[in-house]
């Protein structure tokens, strides 16, 4: 007979089996279904997140790639800063690229501004663009007229956009014209249209076409280049090409210092710090089918059972072993065909209720979208895995001697004393290692779940004996708890199949809730110990300061109160004992080289501690901590991991840029962080930069932007326009004015430009209903410290401007008095915002609260699939008790005594599994301690008795079906066919 | 005549739980081509024991079987399932067909998974008298009708030798009359040994020698021609 009609037999009988054992193979279904679904509803709702975060990054970016033709701040007189760019050469590079196919496209934009001539006079800021290409990604919304691609609104030289914000500004909208003044002269334009920016950026803008924004402004880039250039590539191998090309050809050749900025490191970082979220799905996919296929590999060992004589009379009739596995797997393909699509649907409908619940996990509504590769993945993953697990009950199937079909015998050796046993168990298990090895990506992983399986075995082993113990318990006389025990014995491997199950589906769930649980804890704790007050009054400005302080050291219950640490960011790190950091990084492997430019060379923070009143986390590894005589002295500390990278000792000289301002730190001491939270401490890799308090105070008047309104030129009133300002101190400003000077300004050359203001003419800026006349003193090259149109000193402001720099007082309450005090100073400064420590920990568990009941939820996926799994298991051993109910029965027991027989029986598997599964909670405790650095975890009374009571609330769920079926049996037909 | 079983020496125990216990104390016997052979005795005397041996179900605890001139007991597994698939067809009481399959496909189930010479199942279906029953699963089918399926399942690949447990102890008079007339039919026509354990005269009858086994040793062989 040929191969088609051998496998068309398979066939048949699979189906024709399949059919006769309805219930077992309906349980089988369900559990192959939920263990895909889980896998797949999990797959797609992390590849809707990888989706989600890597288009929001860049939409934000602009680009694939941004170029930053600024190293970072303005160009300090004196100071060697960074080379100006020759644009055209830039342009020219980049051209020759998007000829080359290296790039797809590439833009930038120019800014400038100037002023209507209205009633009203009113400052817009214009950009120019190229409608052609930008944006790169994202787009620029038509409101009026909605006619979807904005490039179609700019056909003549003077049409112009507005965002919405602007046309409600003037009051203007589509087909009206504006008159601004550029260069003294009136020139009208059109307004094409209004836009929407898209993003919540209440903006306030106009839009031109690049050409036409040059010749309004007269705007010479070559002059006055952007600040950055985005770029678009056709994939990822090319954008970093384009990287490494950007790198040889301009800067080493031009010696510039263009940074470059790709999707996938902004991406990376958001996406890295959210690896152990992503690995904790896979490994709760995997972990749910590792349940399903224990009740499939217990289904088909137990079908194998029932079928042992069937196999017996194939093997009289001259089949053979390899035949008879045969048979088996094609039932196992049959049941992943079908398990594994049904699981598929299942899985794309509830992976759209996870994503939203997922959402809060990563901060943002995830794009649900359904990539292939995972339906596909999930369905072989199914389908395989079926047919592995079937192989084990296959193998030990057609082991079966054929002399059973004469003598009702045990007549097989058992099949762990056989060799083929253990070859067939390792080639199953590396398969299936294959398998799953493709979804997670990583072989110690795999690893991690063959541990698992053989923890498994062995726990299954273990709650057999514990059965076979619990069997033993004296049962007082009471017959149906006798017959209960005495059925857990005579079942002892399928109910220790089902305590398995319930252990780890109540077991995952249950850890996870204690690890939320540890962490809230671990936290709250870390919080005590680092908020060493009681309250926090915010924005203080610095001309109340003095006299905030002194009213709340009259005010009663107050027992310490000192000014809150400050930090400065975007310090860049120049050079380390003269050396330039360059010469560092180059001396670095690539590894370290990627991390440290990835996370220290794009600025840090260096805080300001309270020495004296600050908690101290810091354990000295070598030189000192911070102390009085460091008081506002160039003194600081870091951590020693982060010195290491460097190779920086104590003694050594760190340059720092801040705002373009220099600043030359010696190294003190390094330390190691002694709390999980804060710089440097437990897991962090930053630099743990500390300097004291009055440093940083200083440092950080060094330079500030600050958004203030110009109200008033040469007396003449305009209406109130927004202007950035860079505030300079500590002394930077004598760089620019005289030391006697109190009311001079410095302006860009475009603020000029656009408000026909010369030296020696004045400006009045407002803040907060607050304005002062200044004096032009010169006119430069604009943008400032990246963005700013005027240059102005801190001591020209602080007078009037009180709000510029503002401080932060921690107030430590006597015991006892903190609800008082709270109220009193609450009443004292009511302008102030006041902060009650105690309501961080508050947020923070809201915080925790919010990741962890979805992540919950994706662990409770192998709860599902394990009630299936104890029905089954409940099935299984309920019918093996058929005979005996019907003798019951026969005898006059009614269908109550019955129904209290299996409830017994299940409410003693129930509260087995219960402490089967405290077991497994314990043991789970003891690992989230080691790995995830928490304290070990008690398990509360409450907590124990509520994991046994639905331990036993799912054990009788589970076999509400199997006891109705049972239920219904005739005694006399049970007895009548043995 | 040329003998196609030989039994030499056959001794079987089994163990249960910590004892050994012997079925077969010794077993020595020959059957020749065409013979009809009745294995009869009391019950627990070794007769199933020994016609699993013979028949290469089980293999014995010391001895040799030789069946068509191999040697069985030196056989792996698979060559076993070969010779069991090739020069043996299997009758049992309970008839053992599966249930799921219709009567053709009990019938050409075997040859789906050997090689050599097979018989056509639908001939076969005619033989045993059951061509209009061909599509009815064994459910829908009398013990008698399920028998004869089941000797036509055992002929299917040509076997040297027919064995059968039993083969009308579920059947009435009526239809075991029928069966039997089948077997000696099967002798002529083909030249099939023959091998069957009983209790029943009527089987003893058609059969041309007994032999009468107690306590796992053969007692008696009585050697009669065909009687019915």
């Amino acid at each position: 007979m040929g191969l088609i009609s051998r496998i068309g037999i398979y066939f048949k009988y699979a189906t024709s089996s399949l059919l006769r054992r309805k219930q077992k193979t309906l349980f089988s279904l369900l559990a192959i279904s939920l263990s895909v679904a889980a896998i797949i509803a999990i797959g797609i709702v992390s590849y809707s997140a990888e989706y989600t975060i890597s288009g929001t990054v860049k939409s934000e970016l602009g680009g694939d790639l941004l170029l930053n033709l600024r190293g970072g701040g303005f160009q300090v007189p004196g100071m060697g800063g960074t080379t100006t760019v020759d644009f055209d050469l830039i342009e020219d590079f980049l051209t020759g690229l998007k000829d080359a196919g290296t790039i797809d496209e590439y833009t930038y934009t120019l800014g400038s501004m100037a002023v209507t001539d209205s009633d009203e006079p009113r400052m817009i800021r214009f950009i120019g663009i190229d409608s052609g290409v930008y944006p790169l990604y994202g787009e620029i919304a038509t409101i009026e007229p909605n006619v979807g691609d904005y490039s179609l609104l700019l056909q003549d030289t003077n049409d112009i956009l507005i965002t919405d914000t602007l046309s409600d500004n003037l009051g203007l909208g589509s087909g009206s014209t504006i008159l601004v003044i550029v260069d003294d002269e009136l020139v009208e334009l059109n307004i094409a249209g209004v836009v929407s920016t898209g993003t919540g950026d209440i903006s306030d803008y106009a839009y031109m076409e690049m050409g036409a924004f040059k010749e309004l402004f007269n705007y010479d880039v070559a002059e006055n280049p952007p600040n950055q250039i985005v770029i678009r590539t056709q994939n990822d191998y090319l954008m970093e090409d384009t990287v490494d090309l950007i790198e040889s050809e301009i800067n080493e050749r031009e010696k510039y210092s263009i940074r470059t900025t790709t999707y996938i490191e902004q991406s990376e970082n958001t996406l890295s710090s959210l690896e152990i979220v992503f690995t904790f799905f896979k490994l709760s996919g995997i972990v749910a089918l590792l349940v399903g296929g224990l009740g499939i590999i217990t289904t088909m060992y137990i079908s194998m059972k029932e079928r042992k004589k069937e196999i017996g009379i194939m093997k009289a009739i001259g089949i053979k072993n390899i035949n008879v596995i045969f048979f088996f797997i094609v039932e196992a393909f049959l049941l992943g065909l079908v398990g594994s699509a049904t699981g598929v649907a299942l899985g794309i409908f509830f992976s759209k209720q996870l994503a939203v619940i997922a959402s809060s996990i990563f901060r943002t509504s995830l794009i649900w979208t359904i990539n292939s590769d995972t339906l596909i993945y999930g369905f072989l993953l199914g389908l395989f895995s079926t047919m592995v697990f079937q192989i084990l009950p296959a193998y030990i199937g057609s082991r079966v001697r054929p002399i059973i079909v004469l003598k009702d015998m045990e007549g097989d050796d058992p099949f762990y004393k056989d060799i083929g046993f253990f070859i067939i168990t390792a080639i199953s298990l590396l398969v299936f290692g294959a398998i799953i090895n493709i979804n997670l990506n990583s072989w110690s992983l795999v690893l991690v779940i063959f541990v698992l399986i053989l923890i498994m075995l062995g726990f299954t082993i273990f709650c057999r004996y514990l059965v076979k113990a619990i069997s033993f318990i004296p049962t007082l006389g009471i017959l149906s708890l006798k017959m209960a025990l005495k059925n857990l014995e005579r079942n002892c491997w399928t109910i220790a199949t089902a305590l398995l199950a319930i252990s780890i589906g109540l077991g995952t769930v249950g850890a996870v809730l204690m690890a939320g649980e540890g962490v809230k804890t671990s936290v709250s704790e870390s919080l005590s110990n680092n908020l060493n007050y009681d309250i926090q009054i915010m924005s203080i400005p610095e001309s109340s300061i003095k006299q905030v302080e002194e009213r709340i050291l009259l005010t009663e219950g107050i027992s310490n109160l000192y000014r809150y640490s400050i930090s400065i960011s975007d310090c860049y790190i120049q050079s380390i004992n003269g050396r330039p950091i360059s010469n560092y990084l180059y001396r670095m492997s690539d590894g370290d080289r990627d991390f440290v430019e990835d996370r220290f060379m794009s600025g840090v923070s260096i805080s300001g501690q309270n020495i004296g009143n600050d908690v101290i986390n810091q354990q000295i590894a070598s030189g000192r901590l911070l102390g009085v005589e460091d008081i506002g002295r160039n003194n600081i500390i870091m951590t020693s991991r982060g010195a290491a990278y460097f190779d920086i000792k104590v003694g050594d000289k760190i340059f720092f840029t801040y705002e373009d301002y220099p600043i030359e730190m010696t190294v003190i001491g390094l330390y190691s962080q002694t709390s999980t939270f804060g710089p440097g401490g437990g897991g962090s890799t930053n630099l743990g930069l500390m300097a004291s308090y009055e440093t940083i105070e200083e440092i950080r008047k060094t330079s500030k932007n600050q958004e203030f309104n110009i109200i008033s030129v040469n007396d003449g009133p305009i209406s109130s326009s927004a202007v950035i300002l860079n505030i300079v101190g500590n002394g930077l400003e004598n760089d620019y004015f005289s030391i006697y000077d109190e009311n001079g300004v410095i302006i860009s050359r475009s603020l000029s430009n656009s408000n026909g203001l010369k030296i020696g003419d004045t400006l009045t800026l407002e803040l907060n209903d607050r304005s002062k006349k200044f004096e032009v003193r010169d006119i430069q090259n604009g943008p400032f410290n990246l963005e700013a149109q005027i240059i102005v000193p801190y001591r020209a402001l602080k007078d009037n401007f009180s709000g510029i720099y503002t401080y932060t007082l921690a107030v430590d309450a006597e015991t006892g008095y903190e609800e008082i005090t709270l109220k009193k100073l609450g009443s004292m400064f009511p302008d102030y915002r006041i902060f009650e420590a105690s309501r961080l920990q508050e947020m923070v568990t809201r915080m925790i609260d919010q990741v962890l009941i979805p992540i919950s939820i994706i662990a409770s996926f192998s709860l599902f699939v394990a009630v299936i799994v104890i029905a089954n298991m409940m099935y299984i051993s309920t019918l093996d008790r058929k005979r005996e109910f019907a003798i019951m029965k026969a005898i006059g027991a009614r269908n109550w005594s019955v129904l209290k027989n299996i409830a017994i029986e299940n409410i003693s598997i129930g509260v087995t599994g219960g402490f089967t599964s405290l077991l497994v909670l314990y043991l789970a405790s003891q690992l989230m301690s080691i790995f995830l650095g928490l304290d070990k975890s008690m398990i509360s009374f409450i907590f124990m008795m509520e994991l046994i009571g639905l331990s036993v609330l799912i054990s009788v769920f589970a076999s509400i079906i199997p006891a109705y079926n049972i239920v219904k049996i005739r005694p006399l037909s049970v007895l009548r066919y043995e | 005549m040329k003998n196609v079983i030989e039994a030499r020496g056959i001794f079987k125990s089994y163990n249960l739980g910590h004892s050994e216990v012997p079925i077969l104390r010794g077993i020595d016997l020959t059957v020749g081509a065409g013979e009809i052979v009745a294995l009869m005795g009391p019950s627990g005397s070794g007769k199933s024991t020994l016609l699993g041996i013979l028949g290469g179900l089980d293999l014995p605890t010391s001895g040799n079987i030789i069946i068509d001139g191999v040697d069985i007991t030196k056989l792996p597994e698979s060559k076993l399932a070969e010779i069991r698939g090739a020069k043996i067809g299997f009758v049992f009481q309970a008839y053992n067909l599966v249930s799921t399959l219709t009567a053709l496909e009990n019938i050409a189930l075997p040859s789906y998974f050997t090689n050599g010479k097979k018989k056509d199942p639908n001939e076969l279906i005619e033989i045993v008298g059951l061509g209009h029953r061909k599509n009815n699963k064994p459910t829908e089918m009398s013990g008698g009708e399920q028998q004869r399926v089941a000797i036509a399942r055992a002929l299917i690949n040509n076997p040297k030798i027919l064995f059968g447990d039993e083969p009308t102890g579920n059947l009435d008079s009526k239809t075991e009359v029928k069966v039997l007339h089948l077997f000696q039919k099967l002798r002529e026509e083909f030249g099939t040994t023959i091998f069957l354990v009983t209790h029943s005269d009527e089987v003893a009858r058609i059969a041309d020698r007994i032999i009468h086994i107690r306590d796992g040793k053969i007692r008696e062989v009585s050697n009669h021609g065909p009687h019915l």
